[in-house]
């Protein structure tokens, strides 16, 4: 317990610094439209509680970001496996791969509102593109990194290709798989938000980009805030089930 | 007393075992592709290892112990020559012989008595689960069945590794520098349980060392091979009387053929040194 608290200190201690230093900085700035106050920013977040459109729009935004990553994980995965698999099609698709990776989300926002026009699809659409491309390049990276000692090993003890894709191959791909899928989770938040900016009629990213405009800038920082907050807790519980998803490596994880 | 009878000639059996005769007849293996560049790993290794054998092989590094060794797991193909286990054309890694890997070579995401349980599921057998929990108490592991790879000491995954090729009980166990990467008095400890389970099941076994010492106690033939191209050099009889343990170490047979071999070898590598220079 005493050494629980001890390890609280430092973060403590960042975290502290980091909303005295706010706070210090928007006394020096003195314009609430500028740079607000945390205690300005707080009242805000309570005001966005009660009328409930803080929870409406994390909901809508939560719910994007599930479909979107969901959707990609369900392409990438299956996707990067094969690709790794089959040496054929590997040389066929991974151009295409290499050519559509470098292309940021943000560039597929007028497409995706051509295609879906405006609400949950395009974002959909979205939060699916920015996390395809972590998720396939880490599924990837483990399929074709599966040992040939490993392999080896299996077929003289009489595994068949089945056996092999089952007990060897997928097993031996999960670390980077889900070094992926939290990568991906991420870029699929950070994207959902950017989406909402533009192409959806709610959203903390609408609630960003509607409070900009009415100059209530409080309320642009709870927004943003509220990202960081759940974006952190996302992390943090990927890396809880990090110890059920790959129990082989709970020795080598920290923290 | 008739049991009694019985007993001993179960033991003679196993102690003569009928399968696991390796037959290389011709050998050659190369590597790369193009006419210009395919080098010849191994040339022209003729052996006839008998059930039951223990077979070390050694040489300089480069002669091709390890082609070998993976043209009888079938992991590479011949291309001169052929390879037989009893009979029949190796085509292939199969059920066949067992291999202990240099290291590494657990599965990481499997227990350790999963890793074990591997080749018994995969052959079908109802009680996997039972043999492999034997053949890890076997090699002394029976308290750590439930232990990921990752726990477990060098010397420890290597007794499993070996449990893991035994539990199939092929006729033919191939090993590649298999305690290479083990502290001095692991590797020796590891030398005598290898030794104990192989007088109670004598698998044909073919057992790659850099270590001289370690071919001489173990082996019943040392072949030692020469490098480019890697080939059967000259094949040693190991006269030390079985069984052999710890105080098999200090007879003065073991010094003698270890000198002999040690030195073949340094006369092998000093050519190949020399011969590489000039080129």
């Amino acid at each position: 317990m005493k050494n629980r608290l001890r390890s609280l200190f430092w973060p403590a201690l960042g975290l502290g610094g980091f909303f005295l230093l706010w706070a210090a900085a928007s006394v020096a700035v003195n314009n609430a439209l500028m740079l607000p106050s945390p205690l300005v920013v707080a009242h805000g977040f309570r005001d966005l509680v009660a009328d409930g459109s803080l929870l409406r729009d994390l909901r809508a935004s939560l719910h994007r970001v599930l479909v979107g990553y969901a959707l990609a994980a369900g392409l990438a995965i299956p996707l990067a496996l094969v690709l790794a698999y089959f040496e054929k099609l590997r040389r066929t698709f991974l151009p295409v791969i290499t050519l559509l990776r470098p292309i940021p989300p943000i560039a597929w926002i007028p497409l995706a509102i051509l295609w879906f026009g405006l609400g949950d699809k395009p974002s959909y659409f979205i939060t699916a593109v920015a996390s395809f491309f972590p998720i396939f390049i880490n599924a990837f990276a483990g399929g074709i990194s599966v040992e040939t000692d490993h392999l080896n090993a299996a077929r003289c003890l009489g595994a068949g290709r089945w056996s092999m894709i089952r007990r060897i191959y997928l097993p031996s791909s999960l670390p980077q798989v889900w070094t992926g899928l939290r990568i991906g989770l991420g870029q699929s938040w950070m994207a959902v938000v950017t989406a909402e900016l533009i192409a959806a009629p709610s959203g903390l990213g609408f609630l960003i980009q509607m409070s900009r405009l009415n100059l209530e800038t409080p309320h642009v920082l709870v927004g943003m805030l509220v990202i960081g907050v759940v974006g952190a807790l996302m992390t943090t519980l990927l890396g809880l089930a990090e110890r059920f998803v790959l129990p082989w490596r709970r020795t080598l994880t920290h923290g | 007393m008739s049991s009694a009878v019985l007993t001993d000639t179960v033991l003679n059996a196993r102690a003569h075992p009928e399968v696991g005769r390796i037959t290389l007849t011709g050998l050659g293996v190369r590597y790369g592709e193009g006419r210009s560049r395919r080098t010849a790993a191994v040339q022209e290794v003729n052996l006839d290892i008998l059930p039951g054998q223990f077979i070390a092989l050694v040489g300089p590094s480069g002669c091709g112990k390890t082609t070998v060794l993976n043209a009888i797991a079938g992991f590479v193909k011949p291309t001169e020559g052929t390879v037989e286990i009893d009979g029949e054309r190796v085509r292939g890694p199969s059920a066949q012989a067992g291999v202990v890997f240099q290291q590494h070579s657990l599965f990481p995401w499997m227990t350790a008595l999963d890793n074990v349980a591997f080749g018994p599921r995969e052959l079908g057998l109802p009680n996997a689960r039972e043999i492999a929990r034997r053949h890890l108490g076997l090699v002394g592991l029976g308290d750590f069945a439930d232990f990921y790879p990752a726990t477990l000491s060098g010397g420890m995954r290597q007794r499993v590794g070996l449990a893991r090729a035994l539990a199939t009980e092929p006729p033919v166990l191939l090993m590649d520098e298999p305690f290479g990467a083990l502290d001095a008095l692991t590797r020796e400890l590891m030398q005598e349980l290898l030794l104990g389970l192989w007088e109670k099941k004598p698998h044909t076994v073919v057992f790659i060392t850099h270590d001289v010492e370690e071919a001489v106690f173990l082996a019943d033939r040392v072949v030692v091979m020469a490098a480019q191209p890697g080939r059967v050099r000259e094949i040693i009889a190991v006269d030390l009387p079985r069984p052999r343990s710890a105080a098999t170490r200090n007879d003065p047979r073991l010094a003698k053929l270890r000198h002999d071999i040690g030195t073949l070898i340094r006369e092998e590598s000093r050519r190949h040194f020399n011969g590489g220079a000039d080129a």
